[in-house]
């Protein structure tokens, strides 16, 4: 018997997770960690593993639900554990791209294209290995994305209640989506013209009766304020709710944030920075229309969707929401340069532009070649773009996936780890996971640890010899060393304070160990 | 839940088209009841109402149930001229005095195939009839009820009307069709639920001593093996704009639920056997959880005002850190996705000047607790005792204010 179609698409699914998984492992086995998977990974060994009061870490820890991601196949290995959550992510996002294209009745070549753009697209292939949680990002931003389309074709509350559960969660993949919600103000503004019961057609001349006439401009203001209303009260409530958890958790409603101990990005931005600014070859960051024509560089699809929706108004204005996003994005984190991640949404925005416009195209031979060429050209760019990032993480596994070349970017901080593991069983570790949490990821015993997560690391700080045998500090070299207080500067305090004293025992270019007496 | 029920307007159960190819003649006799009680100011309006339904006049079989000592509405009726397929019924004095007794009472009249009740002040879309006679030839056997959507003509009244017509709206237009989906037992409404007439003699009618006998005999249907459906048709009701006459209702149908769910719960383990695990949970969530979560509701949220306000650092006692981390998000996001499932049932509506009172929710939630201590109250002392509600204190009568 012949398998059926979705059959068909559920084996490959599962071909392209292996693919993935093979792929991410591989670059795990040469080194390559990112930053966001051992902060996962650190914490989610501290749940798992750790003594003490956790609910912080369980709760307040952020991203949140790439971090819950993780947690289901912490069992098998935590360091793994964000890796394989990708790659199988990153698979579940092709499934529900490839559904959508099949139950359109597009033919086999658009799911050809499709499956060649998640096998060799390296922005794809940086979602599915890197153990990051820009799948999950990707998930939800083109579920958003097709229940508002859906919501233009159908009228009805249930998409555009499902897509303001989305932008939920898209929020809590990446707070910084919660920007977008400022630039859908003038296409709900569009929407609700468009849906007043008028016979002229042209918008400006639509808005103009409605204005002059107070029945209209009545309806007009409070379907606007309606619909602004269902989509985005959600995530604007659901944030409030969650920042008011940061507050009575945390005593700070930003801690997930802009705290290191909530969020990864903190520390990796400004380190990012520091590299940027400290390279030789830097170069001035983009000006701000530079960041949309880099997004159609690495997707000049996008230009294909636009001139499929040529003539639908707001379907126009949706596809422009992401380009105001991320040029705002630009002025707003100055300092931060636009990942890669931010333009590889046009990837996934521009794929469900083609699914629901593609059946109606009539001349389906072009469609196709120039569906084909602009891959092509975008599998390019999109090398070409991530090669020369301006994040260094990013250029770093481009290099690592290309010339396979062992990473040796975490070699410091496991060289650090192996010394804290071979330690007696009984030894006790002052450690801050704030700036410190690869270590911990690497560490084999965590429970030896004295963490900030714990009630009595303020006091081990204050009196170290009380509870720890050992001290790990970051030394002057590491660029992050200012997040902690155990830092240089801890030592002479430490030895002022008590005739006991301290002595060195393990160093790295970044972390300096000491044992107390 | 909810969500699921939304998906409901996505398709029509019924559509125009379908309607429109029903041929009149094959069209079955339809019994519809009206059960009134002190209601001779809403006489006029409730025969007017009934005669703009498309159904063939010949076909409808309408029986007015007057109690025996209720001689208001007797007097009112003998003023008016009737047409034809009014019948006037007078159901004897006997206790409980209540509206499914004088329902039963009126079942030895009928003649339909159908069944339908209607309060004296409602306003069914005129095509109900047959878009339920529709449905019932659509759908299998075993569908042995139709609920319409209830909602309300006087929305735009008050502060009261306008937090009926949240609440209604969310609960008939999204729960009811989400736990249809989810095939959980329906408490139907109080009107407009169609029946096959032999069907329900099958199941013996309603409880004359429930004062929510529509909720049981969802609940006696379910067990049964039968099914209700939930159709693309509104009836517009008056909403109580009165708040003590609001209490009054509300603590009936409150009290109701508890009686529900008191007989049915009497051998748990035979109910879950009758109407399965599924059954059993959505009966416990539906009807027993109601009455429970409005009379801890006050209790609760006092002990949080209070913690919040005196910081209460003793509480820290009994509940430890996680509980009240726990509470706190169960607290803010339930009430927030309370608040979103009836703006989104408004916005359905197209009602989108009530988006913003869905925000007075818990305050309203406030007024369920009063009622339903009230019903707790009368549970024990007066356990049938049938909570009138006046109706016709509206000041908007025309029905032409329906689907504005």
């Amino acid at each position: 018997m012949k398998p059926s179609k979705p059959r068909y698409l559920l084996i490959i699914t599962c071909l392209l997770a292996v693919y993935y998984l093979v792929c991410g492992i591989y670059l795990n086995k040469l080194g390559y960690c990112s930053p966001e998977a051992l902060f996962y990974s650190e914490k989610v060994r501290i749940i798992f593993e750790g003594i003490g009061y956790k609910l912080k870490v369980i709760g307040l820890t952020s991203p949140m639900l790439p971090f819950y991601g993780t947690f289901v196949f912490t069992s098998i290995s935590s360091l793994l554990a964000p890796v394989i959550a990708s790659a199988i992510g990153t698979a579940i996002l092709f499934y529900l791209i490839a559904t959508a294209l099949i139950k359109q009745g597009l033919d086999d070549f658009y799911l050809l294209i499709l499956l060649v753009l998640f096998l060799f697209h390296p922005g794809i292939l940086y979602v599915a290995g890197s153990g990051k949680g820009i799948y999950l990002t990707l998930i939800f931003f083109y579920m958003f994305f097709m229940n508002i389309f859906k919501y233009y074709q159908s009228n009805t509350t249930f998409h555009v209640s499902l897509a303001s559960i989305c932008l939920v969660l898209l929020i809590f993949c990446d707070y910084k989506f919660i920007w977008l919600t400022l630039f859908f103000i003038p296409l709900v503004f569009s929407i609700a013209i468009h849906s007043l019961n008028l016979g002229e057609k042209e918008s400006i001349f639509r808005i103009a009766i409605s204005f002059n006439n107070p029945s209209l401009r009545r309806k007009l203001i409070n379907k606007t304020f309606a619909i602004y209303i269902i989509i985005f009260i959600l995530p604007l409530a659901s944030i409030l709710c969650y920042k008011l958890l940061n507050q009575s958790n945390a005593n700070d409603m930003d801690y997930f944030n802009e705290s290191p101990y909530g969020t990864w990005t903190v520390l990796a931005e400004r380190l990012n920075y520091e590299l940027l600014i400290a390279s030789p070859d830097f170069k001035t960051p983009d000006v701000s229309l530079l960041i949309s024509a880099k997004a159609l560089i690495i997707c000049p699809l996008m230009l294909l969707a636009v001139f499929l929706f040529r003539s639908a108004t707001y379907q126009i204005l949706t596809l422009l929401t992401p380009f105001a996003f991320i040029e705002f994005l630009h002025i707003k984190y100055e300092r931060v340069s636009l990942a890669y991640e931010y333009y590889l949404i046009f990837i996934v925005l521009s794929l469900l532009c083609i699914i629901i416009k593609a059946p109606t195209f009539k001349n389906q031979v072009v469609l196709k070649i120039l569906l084909g060429t602009i891959i092509l050209l975008q599998l390019y760019t999109g090398y070409y773009e991530l090669k020369n990032s301006p994040v260094n993480e990013e250029r770093n596994f481009l290099t690592v996936l290309t010339k396979r070349n062992i990473d040796k970017s975490q070699d410091e901080n496991k060289d650090m780890a192996n010394y804290i593991n071979g330690l007696p069983d009984d030894a006790k570790v002052l450690i801050d996971d704030g700036i410190a949490y690869p270590i911990v990821a690497f560490t084999t015993n965590i429970k030896n640890l004295t963490l900030p997560y714990q009630e009595g690391f303020i006091s081990a700080v204050e009196t170290p010899w009380g509870y720890d045998n050992y001290i790990l500090l970051s030394t002057v070299k590491n660029k992050v060393g200012g997040y902690s207080i155990l830092n240089p500067g801890y030592v002479p305090i430490v030895n002022n304070a008590n005739s006991n004293h301290v002595k060195k025992v393990y160093v790295t270019q970044n972390w300096a160990l000491y044992r107390l007496f | 839940m909810a969500l699921v029920g939304s998906r409901f307007e996505l398709h029509q159960a019924v559509t125009k088209a379908e309607v429109k190819a029903i041929v009149d003649e094959e069209l079955p006799i339809y019994t519809i009841h009206l059960p009134v009680y002190k209601e001779d100011k809403l006489i006029k309006k409730l025969i007017w109402n009934l005669q703009s339904l498309d159904y063939p006049r010949e076909k409808l079989d309408i029986k007015l149930l007057i109690e025996e000592d209720d001689d208001k509405t007797l007097n009112a009726v003998r003023n008016l001229d009737f047409p034809a397929i009014f019948e006037v019924i007078v159901v004897p004095f006997h206790m409980p005095k209540t509206k499914p007794k004088a329902c039963n009472y009126g079942l030895h009249f009928s003649r339909g195939e159908f069944l339908t009740i209607y309060d004296a002040e409602d306003v069914p879309d005129t095509d109900q009839l047959k878009k339920v006679v529709a449905l019932f030839a659509k759908l299998p056997a075993n569908y042995v009820c139709i609920q319409s959507a209830l909602n309300y003509f006087n929305r735009n009244e008050n502060f009261l009307t306008r937090m009926f017509t949240l609440e209604y709206s969310y609960w008939f237009d999204y729960m009811l069709p989400g736990l249809d989906t989810f095939d959980v037992p329906i408490p139907l409404g109080g009107t407009s639920n169609h029946f096959k007439f032999e069907f329900l003699m099958e199941l013996g009618g309603w409880d004359p001593f429930n004062v929510t006998e529509d909720a049981d005999l969802g609940v006696r249907a379910y067990a049964k093996g039968y099914k209700v459906a939930i159709i693309n048709s509104t009836t517009y009701e008056e909403a109580n704009n009165e708040p003590f006459n609001w209490i009054r209702q509300r603590s009936r149908w409150i009290k109701g639920y508890m009686q529900s769910y008191l007989v049915h719960m009497r051998n748990p383990y035979q109910l879950w056997k009758k109407i399965g695990w599924r059954g059993f949970l959505g009966f416990n969530f539906f009807i027993g959880a109601t009455p429970i979560t409005f009379l801890v509701y006050p209790i609760l949220l006092a002990i949080f005002l209070c913690y919040v306000i005196f910081d209460l650092t003793s509480m820290r006692t009994f509940f430890p850190d996680w509980v009240l981390f726990m509470s706190i998000f169960n607290l803010m996001v339930g009430n927030i996705l309370m608040i979103y499932i009836n703006m989104m049932a408004v916005f359905k509506r197209r009602y989108y000047e009530l988006i913003l009172f869905a925000i007075a929710n818990p305050v309203y939630w406030l007024m369920h607790s009063i009622s339903a201590y009230k019903g707790l109250y009368q549970l024990v002392v007066k356990p049938f005792y049938w909570e009138k509600t006046n109706h016709g204190l509206s000041k908007l009568n025309n029905p032409k204010n329906v689907g504005e």
